[in-house]
């Protein structure tokens, strides 16, 4: 199929190179993105619940930080009600999550047992296998049934180290590295197939993006973050001796002196 | 825990919607100068210059008539957004853009 | 996306084919006919070239086309429509908030609006009681 012309580097290749190879890979490839995504929305984790008490405890938390940052916009009364408030339920954890009775206390827990965490790692390995195994499998596609010829010309001329990745079952020692066989054209399109994943598959992004939303949810206590206890003293203890200055303080002068 | 955590709060979904559509933009504009290089038979480093030079002309583009000329509204950090973050993504889907009509056409 | 700039696309989209295909035929005209030594040197001909330039820009305009002012149709229809003559929308909270006021959405709906915790039972006996009052006469 690969004839050699007059030119020493020049090659004609036959036209049906394109058709019957370039182009199916290609298209092979689009329809085997489009089918993971469909198969990674199929088994991918539905709606993921949290318990009352876990987020209970992150409201409040929230609730604390929340008043020390906008502590200025109310006035005295109310700032010092809610800081005293505060202070005493942040300060005896009384809405500090308890999970089904926590195990032996002071033995450090095994992250692995909590639930939630092992959902997450399965559907982190089960992602991962939906995107290894069709991988695999065109490669093998590719390498068993497109092999032996040169497929294309590439446009940029690449180092000798690659001769041996993009020429491996063309034997032929001086051919430019230019000139490259199908497999080749398979490691350029996974590189390169992430634009047209995203025009082909815009309308179903949004799973992704809760899914991104649901991960960016704060967990308390998650492993490698202080736990909600101490959080909660912190703030409690911050709470008790913060300054409260009122933005309503003068307010009248301020505004008479910005209009005088 | 300081009140700069609450001085300018960002609203997420906007920021998520806002980078979805330069995304939309530069995928589809990368894609299709690979395939207008291949057509006229660009090769190295003449490919990799017209690259450079679209995608800036149209990353520039965009922040002038879509984001009017103020992108740090719409963007959190507009330089870094707008003119490098997809840079190499959009660099490997011209690449194969430009290989294929390059190989299609010659 | 409004017609114009799906029809700029559709043209454009055109022109590169168009292009592309007399491009290859001019490659197939240089490798059969041995015209190398007379044509390499001068490259494409220039109205391809110009072409494929036209059909880029074109496109460009087109996508960027697509692009249109935001609209924001009210939850009420008695209200005008809200356009904030920008086309992305704006990212900071207070500004982003103005809009979902002017349309009437709550953003906190789904916490302040507990319909699990209406008594159903209720709502319905006195719609009924209502209905029984309104319909007798």
């Amino acid at each position: 199929m690969v004839l050699q012309s007059g030119v020493a580097a020049e090659l004609v290749l036959d036209e049906r190179l394109k058709y019957w190879v370039l182009l199916p890979i290609s298209i092979v490839m689009i329809l085997v993105g489009v089918l993971r995504q469909s198969i990674i929305g199929l088994i991918g984790p539905g709606t993921r619940g949290t318990a009352v008490v876990k987020l209970t405890e992150t409201n409040y938390v929230n609730k604390g930080r929340a008043l020390m940052g906008n502590g200025s916009n109310v006035c005295y009364e109310s700032f010092d009600m809610r800081r005293e408030y505060l202070s005493q339920v942040l300060g005896e954890g009384k809405y500090i999550a308890r999970l089904n009775e926590e195990p032996a206390a002071g033995g450090a827990t095994n992250p692995f047992s909590d639930p939630g965490l092992s959902d997450s790692i399965m559907s982190m390995a089960k992602g991962n296998m939906a995107n290894y195994i069709p991988q695999t499998l065109i490669m093998w596609w590719v390498n068993h049934f497109f092999a032996g010829f040169v497929l294309m010309k590439l446009p940029f001329p690449l180092t000798i180290r690659f001769k041996e990745m993009l020429q491996s079952s063309i034997m032929t020692p001086d051919l430019d590295v230019r000139w490259v066989s199908s497999i080749s054209w398979y490691f350029i399109s996974v590189l390169g197939l992430d634009p047209v994943y995203n025009l082909l598959l815009s309308s179903t992004e949004g799973i992704d993006m809760m899914q991104q939303q649901q991960q960016q949810m704060p967990s308390l206590g998650g492993p490698g973050q202080p736990q909600p206890e101490a959080l909660m003293k912190g703030i409690s203890n911050d709470l008790t001796i913060a300054q409260h200055q009122c933005c309503f303080d003068d307010i009248e002068k301020r505004v008479l002196k910005m209009y005088a | 825990m300081s009140s700069d955590g609450y001085s300018d709060i960002n609203f997420s979904g906007n920021i998520i919607k806002n980078k979805k559509s330069l995304l939309y933009v530069q995928d589809s504009t990368s894609l299709v100068f690979g395939l207008g290089a291949g057509i006229i038979q660009l090769e190295s480093l003449n490919g990799f210059g017209f690259f450079l030079i679209c995608y800036f002309s149209v990353s520039f583009l965009y922040s002038t008539w879509i984001c009017q000329s103020n992108p740090s509204k719409y963007y959190l950090n507009p330089l870094y957004e707008i003119y490098f973050e997809s840079l190499f993504r959009e660099l490997t889907g011209y690449v194969m853009a430009w290989t294929f009509s390059y190989a299609i056409v010659g | 996306m409004g017609s114009l700039s799906k029809g700029l696309i559709v043209v454009s989209l055109l022109q590169l084919f168009h292009a592309g295909f007399s491009s290859s035929e001019f490659q197939q005209l240089l490798k059969t006919q041995q015209l190398h030594k007379y044509l390499n040197e001068a490259g494409l001909p220039l109205d391809i070239k110009l072409e494929v330039f036209m059909g880029l820009i074109i496109f460009v305009i087109g996508i960027f086309l697509s692009f249109e002012k935001l609209q924001f149709q009210p939850i009420e229809l008695t209200r005008p429509t809200v356009i904030t003559g920008e086309y992305l929308s704006d990212i900071r909270y207070r500004k982003a908030t103005n809009v979902e006021n002017l349309t009437g959405s709550n953003l906190e709906g789904q916490i302040i609006y507990t319909s699990n915790l209406t008594d159903v039972h209720q709502k319905r006996k006195e719609c009924r009681d209502w209905m029984n009052e309104n319909t007798a006469k």
